[in-house]
């Protein structure tokens, strides 16, 4: 995805609503990208996306212009995936995400649905940091920014998150 | 693609097929745009007109040097002190200055004093939605035995603040009210400043 105009991103902190228009058009797949890789396919998703942005539509005056825009973005749609998911937790809604069939997966390329299968059954926090830095582009020190853990923190649960992935990708290959 | 999934023939199909973008969504993001059609209030200081402003700066700026000419400002709370950097915010547990109209009081502003303890740091700034978040626009001035400080006339309100230390840490008020809207920016403290 191309990066954002800088400024774009200045009308719509001085509250120029095509601006912002033309950003939610722009911006809300890449949202919806982070959001279903944290949340699946679900309608949680799309909710936490629509809040992203009325929160960011609310705090664009506070932002400030020149900065990087991809982590204070993440760190509200973060911020909103992690809340939904504490309220599945809460809630007790969460239903363990389905054994990865070993007919579902493994070919290349895999489908959606099973690499949703496959992230689930990562720890929030991992999912969050290779999300970011795997599939968003984002660097650690961002990530810091998105999620306030430290970088070698952070390094661990990527590194984690792959090795995880690997193994049960491998598991479920050879099942 | 980063180098370590480039070449890791188990992960490289799992992080393509992750990174497809989704269609978008025509109606989520109608639903948005609905959501905030309402027009955002913008701070004060965005909002108001440079002679409306300067007016009021001025007018704040002749009553508080008229107050403090029998009334001085109560001089900062004393703080723990400290090696490590340890923020502290005074709040304006006095002097506030009401600022006269013609009709009688109508504040503007009021004058805030902060107080920060950090004989460790280089620069200190205070930051905040009273002065867009700029971490050069306020700096603060050192005052003896590692305190800094400033003073800042602050409209009527609920105000979010923090402090910046040596250019890059961003601290919050450890003796003041977090800010729910963390996930707006840096994280921040609350001020509740209160007309007399």
């Amino acid at each position: 995805m191309d990066a954002l105009d800088p400024g774009l991103i200045a009308r719509a902190v001085d509250g120029d609503r095509q601006a912002f228009a033309e950003l939610v058009e722009r911006l809300h797949p890449r949202a919806l990208r982070f959001a279903h890789r944290m949340l699946g396919d679900s309608p949680d998703a799309d909710d936490a996306v629509q809040d992203t942005f009325i929160r960011v539509w609310k705090a664009l005056p506070r932002f400030r212009v020149g900065s990087p825009f991809d982590p204070w973005f993440f760190k509200i749609l973060g911020n909103r995936c992690r809340t939904a998911l504490e309220k599945r937790r809460r809630d007790m809604t969460e239903t363990l995400e389905p054994e990865l069939a070993a007919e579902a997966a493994a070919p290349d390329p895999y489908q959606l649905d099973d690499v949703h299968r496959v992230l689930a059954r990562l720890p929030a926090e991992q999912r969050e940091a290779f999300l970011l830095y795997h599939v968003e582009g984002l660097s650690y020190e961002e990530i810091a920014q998105v999620t306030g853990a430290g970088l070698s923190a952070l390094r661990m649960r990527v590194k984690r998150a792959m090795d995880t992935l690997r193994a049960r990708l491998v598991e479920v290959t050879h099942a | 693609m980063r180098d370590e999934v480039m070449h890791d023939p188990v992960l490289r199909p799992l992080v393509e097929t992750a990174r497809q973008l989704p269609d978008r969504n025509p109606a989520l993001v109608a639903r948005i745009l609905a959501a905030t059609a309402t027009p955002v209030r913008r701070p004060w200081w965005q909002r108001w007109t440079v002679p409306a402003f300067a007016m009021a700066t001025l007018a704040a700026t002749i009553m508080v040097w008229r107050r403090e000419a029998a009334t001085p400002m109560v001089p900062a709370v004393a703080t723990s002190g400290t090696d490590s950097v340890q923020p502290t915010r005074v709040a304006p547990a006095s002097p506030v200055a009401p600022v006269a109209s013609g009709d009688g009081v109508l504040p503007a502003t009021v004058p805030v004093r902060f107080a920060f303890d950090a004989a460790a740091a280089t620069t200190v700034h205070l930051v905040g939605d009273f002065n867009g978040w700029d971490a050069t626009a306020t700096p603060m001035q050192r005052a003896g035995d590692g305190r800094w400080v400033s003073d800042v006339a602050l409209a009527p309100g609920r105000h979010v603040y923090a402090f910046v230390v040596d250019g890059t840490q961003w601290l919050t008020d450890p003796h003041a009210p977090r800010a729910s809207d963390d996930d707006f920016g840096q994280g921040g403290s609350v001020l509740m400043v209160r007309v007399p």
